[in-house]
């Protein structure tokens, strides 16, 4: 049986690396992704010129201001990025069938079945021709050759670097892409694993964090060399079998974790959106109305993918950062904005509130179920609810998610601030004003 | 600094293919004409396909949106040193 070939791709500094390529003035500048000044969020990302000062993905942006000054902030903008990772996707999905999506910038391609040569000879110019495979039956494609091409055509095409660990599973794939940034190529072959791992820091493993990197320090252990020489029964006695087996497997680079490609990918376990403040909230209106576009949020994703959820969940973080974490299970599962709402809000009013100052808040619906056929809902005012929130998503569909809300969010700061920072509904707002009664519009008869 | 403009504006552009290049658009009552496309994306409102474009004029970089449904053009951002 062949060697298998893992290959992940990490794209370097993805947000920052795209407003560069975007605007060739930022290049070569310290750059923060994250929100607005005046917003209290987080940095997203930031270019290597700004890292170089100790800015850090996920820091507050002010902290991130204070060790860089000097840095040009530019405001997220999740179109550009998602679109971007969308067609690099696309883009590697040419190279191999079998492309998992780590995230929005990293992903898992299985280059085991891939034959090679991976593409022709390279054409005029120095430009790489997109790669097919199957060309050269027998020879199983080059790795190497492989994450050179990919890192070439991304530069092409995208004007952006990537960096590729090579290794036999996704484990030692992950790990061999962050031993070089930016733009690095590293190949562990399994012979090289052990070698690689012995004197690897544990917390240098993908699934390994703090908590678990706590609790092997207080055995002594802090490499991977040194996790291997636990035995097996005092590493189930303290994680238990399953996290103890793991973390046996993980410290011999062993994983058995397919690459699984987005399209076979399993259905969510739930849906969930948040959002933090512009200035911490002490006023119960500001709060529900926050909940309120959330909910109706994860409302309109619950509907698009004909799902329902029977749990809601509510996060509430203060302006100390302590964080309270809720949920409910529904008497039956929902799916409209008002239900979750409702919900949420009933959560909310059990947890003690006491006016604290409210920083950030997160709603979602877990138990998911599908929605199948057309539920038939018994009272007349839940069949209106319906017909409503039916014509109100066959307008978001038409017009976009921003064409209509609820009264209450509609001209509300904190839909302004969600939005403006999502990058929607940033063309002319559509409005009609209607002189026609409702059944004569089309989209509310049903028609789009 | 980066100001956003959010604008209707008039843009000539050359449409060859799928390709969609813009070379020159009218804001503030100048013509200006885009040396380069520096980077392009798209997204979607409802039905409506938005196709941006990040252009230099040498001088500054702009983000222009053109609405595929309707066939409007918006100057969404200007970045300009100082």
């Amino acid at each position: 049986m062949p060697e298998r070939h893992i290959l992940h791709i990490d794209m370097d500094a993805f947000f920052a690396s795209v407003e560069q390529a975007a605007n060739p003035r930022l290049r070569g500048k310290p750059v923060i992704v994250g929100g607005n000044r005046s917003y209290r969020s987080v940095v997203a990302t930031a270019s290597y010129e700004a890292r170089a000062f100790g800015v850090k993905t996920g820091m507050p942006l002010g902290e991130g201001l204070r060790l860089c000054p000097q840095a040009i902030l530019i405001p997220g903008d999740t179109a550009k990025y998602a679109d971007t990772a969308r067609r690099i996707f696309t883009l590697l999905n040419d190279l191999s069938p079998a492309v998992e999506v780590f995230s929005i910038d990293e992903a898992f391609i299985d280059l085991t079945h891939v034959h090679g040569p991976l593409s022709p000879p390279a054409p005029p110019m120095g430009l790489p021709r997109r790669p097919t495979f199957g060309g050269c039956p027998g020879s199983v494609a080059d790795p190497v050759e492989a994450a050179y091409l990919m890192k070439a055509m991304i530069r092409h095409h995208f004007k952006l670097t990537a960096s590729v660990g090579i290794g036999p599973n996704k484990l030692i794939a992950k790990l061999a892409s962050g031993l070089k940034k930016p733009d690095g190529l590293v190949w562990i072959p399994q012979a090289q694993v052990q070698a690689a791992l012995e004197n690897l820091p544990v917390d240098e493993l993908c699934g390994i964090g703090p908590r678990t990197k706590g609790h092997l320090l207080n055995l002594g252990v802090t490499t991977c060399g040194g996790l291997a020489q636990i035995p097996i029964r005092l590493l189930h006695q303290k994680f238990g079998i399953i996290w103890g087996d793991l973390l046996h497997k993980m410290s011999q680079g062993v994983s058995e974790s397919p690459v699984v490609p987005y399209t076979q990918a399993p259905e969510a376990k739930s849906m969930g959106h948040s959002h933090t403040l512009n200035h911490d909230a002490r006023d119960r209106e500001d709060i529900e109305t926050t909940i309120q576009m959330l909910a109706e949020k994860v409302g309109r994703r619950l509907r698009r993918d004909k799902m329902q959820g029977k749990v809601v969940t509510l996060v509430v973080r203060l302006a100390g950062f302590e964080t309270f974490v809720r949920q409910e299970v529904q008497p039956a599962p929902i799916d409209s904005g008002a239900a979750i709402t409702q919900a949420a809000m009933a959560i909310f009013d059990d947890m003690g509130w006491r006016g604290r100052p409210v920083r950030m808040l997160g709603v979602s619906a877990g138990a998911l179920t599908a929605r199948g056929v057309r539920q038939l809902e018994l009272f007349e005012e839940e069949r209106g609810e319906r017909r409503l929130i039916e014509a109100l998503d066959r307008i978001r569909d038409k017009y976009g998610e921003r064409a209509i809300a609820p009264a209450t969010l509609a001209y509300s700061q904190v839909w302004d601030d969600h939005y403006a920072l999502k990058g929607h509904g940033r063309l002319t707002p559509r409005a009609v004003i209607r002189e026609s009664p409702p059944e004569a519009d089309p989209l509310l008869r049903g028609e789009s | 600094m980066l100001e956003r403009i959010h604008q209707e504006i008039e843009v000539g552009a050359i449409f060859k293919g799928h390709q969609t290049r813009p070379v020159w658009f009218i804001w503030n009552k100048r013509k200006v004409p885009i040396q380069e496309v520096t980077y392009t994306w798209s997204d979607r409102e409802g039905k409506a396909r938005i196709q941006y474009f990040a252009v230099s004029d040498g001088a500054n970089i702009y983000e222009l949106a053109l609405d595929c449904h309707e066939l409007t053009w918006h100057l969404l951002r200007v970045y300009s040193d100082g």
